[in-house]
């Protein structure tokens, strides 16, 4: 049976009215194994495939985060006009590397390892994502001294969109600190030596 | 109260194959394997099970919990 025969045959499964849950969900599982296994651009691996996209996340959200405060700096070039003029920059490169990068490479499987490791780094990554900015705002109340800072205009959905980049760029990166003490933990495990 | 340990090693090494491959065969990440060797890890009963056809044993013959009586 070919590949497109088989994948064929998994999708008219999973539009079957009469599964259930769990089985639409086993259905779900082996037609994306397929699609994945069917993908003819290079694989790249799960873990730096979340690196890439934590920092871009990072990079976005700290970018949107600063323009949504608008904190103004008393200096000759005011940061937030910086900021506001350029944020195009970074978002715009980073749209066209994410492109470059979704045409070359085929998205990577989640297993259920990696399921339960991403439900453990969504807790984490949420309350150290939440314990930072809170430590940015009291860092921010305690040295700016109101001479220097002063916040403007905030404008809300920057601040969110800002907010939910950096908080899923944190989940990211506990999810890797999760994932990678696997592979350390077992990388001279493999009974049969490289060729 | 059970101890869980697996067989996979073992019958991994039987069969001269390497973590990679058989991960690619169950559909599943190499992580996943190493959890799975080291007894880490409680896989899915269909992981179980396809992992037991992979070696073409039973679901109890690759994962073993020893109960205290």
């Amino acid at each position: 049976m070919t590949s497109n025969e088989k994948m064929q045959k998994l999708a008219q499964r999973y539009h079957n009215k009469s599964l259930s849950r769990a089985e639409r969900r086993e259905a779900y599982k082996a037609l994306e194994l397929e699609r994945y296994r069917a993908d003819k651009r290079k694989p790249i691996s799960l873990r730096l495939y979340t690196f890439f996209w934590s920092v871009v996340e990072l990079v976005l959200g700290v970018f949107w985060l600063l323009s949504g405060v608008g904190i103004k700096i008393t200096l000759p070039t005011s940061f937030d006009d910086i900021i506001g003029e350029y944020i195009w920059v970074p978002t715009f490169s980073i749209a066209i590397i994410c492109v470059i990068l979704n045409l070359n490479y085929k998205k990577p499987l989640k297993d259920e390892l990696s399921s339960q490791n991403m439900a453990k780094a969504n807790l984490a990554g949420f309350i150290i994502g939440l314990a930072v900015l809170w430590i940015a705002r009291i860092a921010y109340f305690m040295f700016s001294g109101n001479n220097t800072l002063v916040l403007s205009d905030i404008a809300s959905e920057r601040l969110l969109l800002g907010l939910f980049a950096f908080i899923r760029s944190i989940i990211g990166f506990v999810f890797i600190i999760l994932d990678f003490k696997d592979t350390l933990s077992g990388a001279d495990d493999d009974c049969v030596e490289a060729e | 109260m059970a101890e869980f340990r697996t067989r996979l090693k073992e019958l991994r090494a039987a069969r001269n194959m390497k973590q990679e491959e058989l991960a690619e065969l169950v559909g599943v990440r190499r992580e996943t394997i190493i959890r799975l060797e080291k007894g880490l890890y409680n896989p899915s009963l269909k992981l179980a099970v396809d992992i037991a056809r992979v070696f073409g044993c039973t679901v109890e013959e690759v994962f073993i919990f020893d109960y205290d009586e």
